[in-house]
């Protein structure tokens, strides 16, 4: 059996199959459906320092081979989550990183300096790029100057490991990557949800309350795989592939394009325990390939 | 072993079309043998990515060999399962969600608009078979037309005071369901201890139709919500529903089945 531990910027996972913040809830919702010590680890739904109640409905559209989501970056507040939610969390036995978001850089600071005293975290990801609010990040994550900016004042006021998930939503992710790199990111998670919309003809309006919304699920894997690709060239930090995996060949395909580890979404509201299938398919799929461990794999793509 | 539940292939009973929309499912198996009248079970066409997500269906009857549903063909995802024959496999995942909590003490009225009938057949075979009179159910059935109107020999057989309305008049009252109800709550729930619940379930004007009356008669409502959503266990958030109080609760885990009274009406997809 192919060893699949990864290190990802010193936080070990036991492979490197990781539950997407946004379609894992605050991790015990899984609980229920397999024993999340089959996983690598899992980010929590995006954490604001206030709660936040989300977008009217409808919320979610469904499009070919993929899903619009437009939830709002609804969760229940710094305070609330480290009440909790942390505790039945950090009993998991995975990894856990807490997804952070603010209105401004100073609440960003805020949240981050307020888990980062928090034990049982074991990173946390700076979401830059939720396409749904403006206030949401996407102000940060469109500008390298924005994105520097944030992820510097963030990294100052903690010391947990710090993954920055970008967005797709831009002209050249490299220049983004890049500059989070230089402002103390130890690690990049990419890519976020694309933004789209969906339309119904008899009603003339749009299917999603929201007007426009994001896209994910396969339809947005060759998205994926190019920017990952990109991004996993130009910097020195490991590289987090997310982007329509559903299964270990997804997965395995993210890693031969660099990716040291990959997050599943959309997978698991089609399959509960999408995570620990893929998991467990990625150990049989490695040994077919004639891989004993994932490095052996990652970023081996043969360019013409 | 290490126990892993998510989508079970169910093979397919038999697919009955009973109008041109209007499809009967029956699926093999246990999966849904524990369920209470008002849950769901979430159901993918194929194992493939396109459809990607399952859709969820109220439940009309299950058992320890199968469960049931009825749906009506609205898109891709329930064309796909209209084509499906006996012996085919589809995924399920289910019961889920809050069904309806029933007051065995007061006289129950059902309203059903259209497709939501299935979840209302079920609360009033529940109910008799927890030994409530037949006598003390009235449901209320609407539908646009006379052949909407679906199962009612099997409705018929469950001897509860049905009434039936049709928006076209070719069977039962002319005008809307919620118009029975107002009838009924007269003949049931009249003097100073009205002894009445509704249960609703159908197009969502109806049910706040509904909830206009209840309020103003001071009865107790409970409404079966209908939602798009992607996980029908508690993560997506994709199913909120506006509440009265502010914020939003999830369809597929505080409901489908929720008091009218927590919903606020016009806030709602």
């Amino acid at each position: 059996m192919a060893d699949l531990k990864v290190d990802i910027a010193g936080v070990r996972l036991r492979n490197p199959i990781i539950g997407a913040s946004g379609t894992f809830g605050y991790g015990a919702e899984y609980s229920r459906f397999f024993d999340l010590n089959q996983i690598g680890g899992f980010v929590s739904k995006g954490i604001s320092l206030l709660p936040k109640t989300g977008n009217p409905p409808p919320r979610v559209a469904e499009t070919s081979s993929g899903m619009l989501n437009a939830i709002g970056l609804e969760n229940v507040g710094l305070q609330t989550f480290i009440d909790e939610k942390l505790p039945a969390a950090r009993k998991l036995n995975t990894r856990l990183i807490v997804n952070i978001f603010g209105n401004t850089v100073e609440e960003y600071a805020e949240v981050a300096h307020q888990l980062g005293l928090q034990e049982g975290i074991d990173a946390l990801e700076l979401n830059i790029s939720c396409p749904n609010i403006k206030a949401g990040g996407i102000l940060f994550g469109t500008s390298p100057e924005n994105a520097g900016l944030v992820t510097r004042e963030v990294r100052q006021a903690t010391d947990k490991p710090l993954w920055v998930k970008l967005s797709p939503n831009i002209t050249d992710i490299v220049t983004i990557a890049e500059a989070v790199v230089k402002a103390g990111a130890d690690a990049v998670s990419l890519i976020n949800t694309l933004t789209g919309m969906a339309v119904d003809l008899q009603s003339r309006k749009p299917i999603l309350a929201n007007i426009t919304g994001g896209l994910s699920g396969p339809a947005i894997k060759p998205v994926g795989l190019r920017m990952v690709w990109q991004v996993a060239s130009a910097v020195d930090v490991p590289v987090i592939g997310i982007g329509g995996i559903v299964s270990a060949q997804d997965a395995a395909e993210y890693l031969l394009v660099g990716a040291s580890a990959v997050q599943i979404g959309t997978a698991n509201f089609i399959d509960p325990a999408a995570t620990a299938h893929i998991s467990e398919d990625l150990s049989l799929l490695l040994d077919d390939l004639g891989c004993e461990k994932v490095e052996d794999l990652r970023g081996k793509l043969k360019l013409p | 072993v290490k126990e892993i539940r998510t989508f079970k292939s169910v093979k397919i009973e038999f697919n009955r079309k009973l109008t041109s929309e209007l499809f009967h499912l029956r699926l093999a198996g246990n999966l849904c043998a524990d369920f209470s009248p008002g849950q769901f079970v979430m159901i993918r066409v194929r194992q493939a990515t396109d459809p990607l997500l399952a859709r969820p269906f109220s439940l009309l009857r299950a058992d320890s060999d199968g469960f049931e549903i009825v749906y009506r063909v609205v898109g891709r995802g329930t064309s796909i399962l209209a084509d499906k024959k006996a012996a085919d496999s589809v995924w399920a995942f289910g019961p889920l969600g809050h069904g309806f909590d029933p007051d065995a003490n007061s006289h129950a009225i059902m309203l059903a608009g259209g497709v939501g009938m299935p979840p209302l057949y079920s609360l009033a075979e529940a109910m008799i078979e927890n030994g409530t009179n037949p006598k003390k159910i009235t449901l209320c059935y609407g539908a646009c037309t006379a052949r909407e109107l679906i199962m009612t020999e099997e409705i018929e057989k469950l001897d509860v005071e049905l009434r039936l309305s049709t928006d076209d008049g070719s069977c039962g009252h002319r005008g809307f369901a919620t118009d029975l109800i107002d009838d009924s709550i007269a003949k049931h729930a009249t003097g100073k201890n009205p002894s009445a619940t509704v249960y609703a379930c159908g197009p969502e004007p109806m049910m706040a139709a509904a909830a206009n009356i209840c309020r103003e008669k001071g009865l107790a409502l409970q409404v079966s919500l209908e939602r798009r959503f992607a996980c029908g266990f508690g993560v997506c958030l994709g199913c909120a529903v506006a509440l009265k109080q502010g914020g939003y609760a999830r369809a597929c885990t505080e409901g489908p089945v929720f008091e009218a009274t927590q919903i606020d009406w016009k806030n709602n997809g």
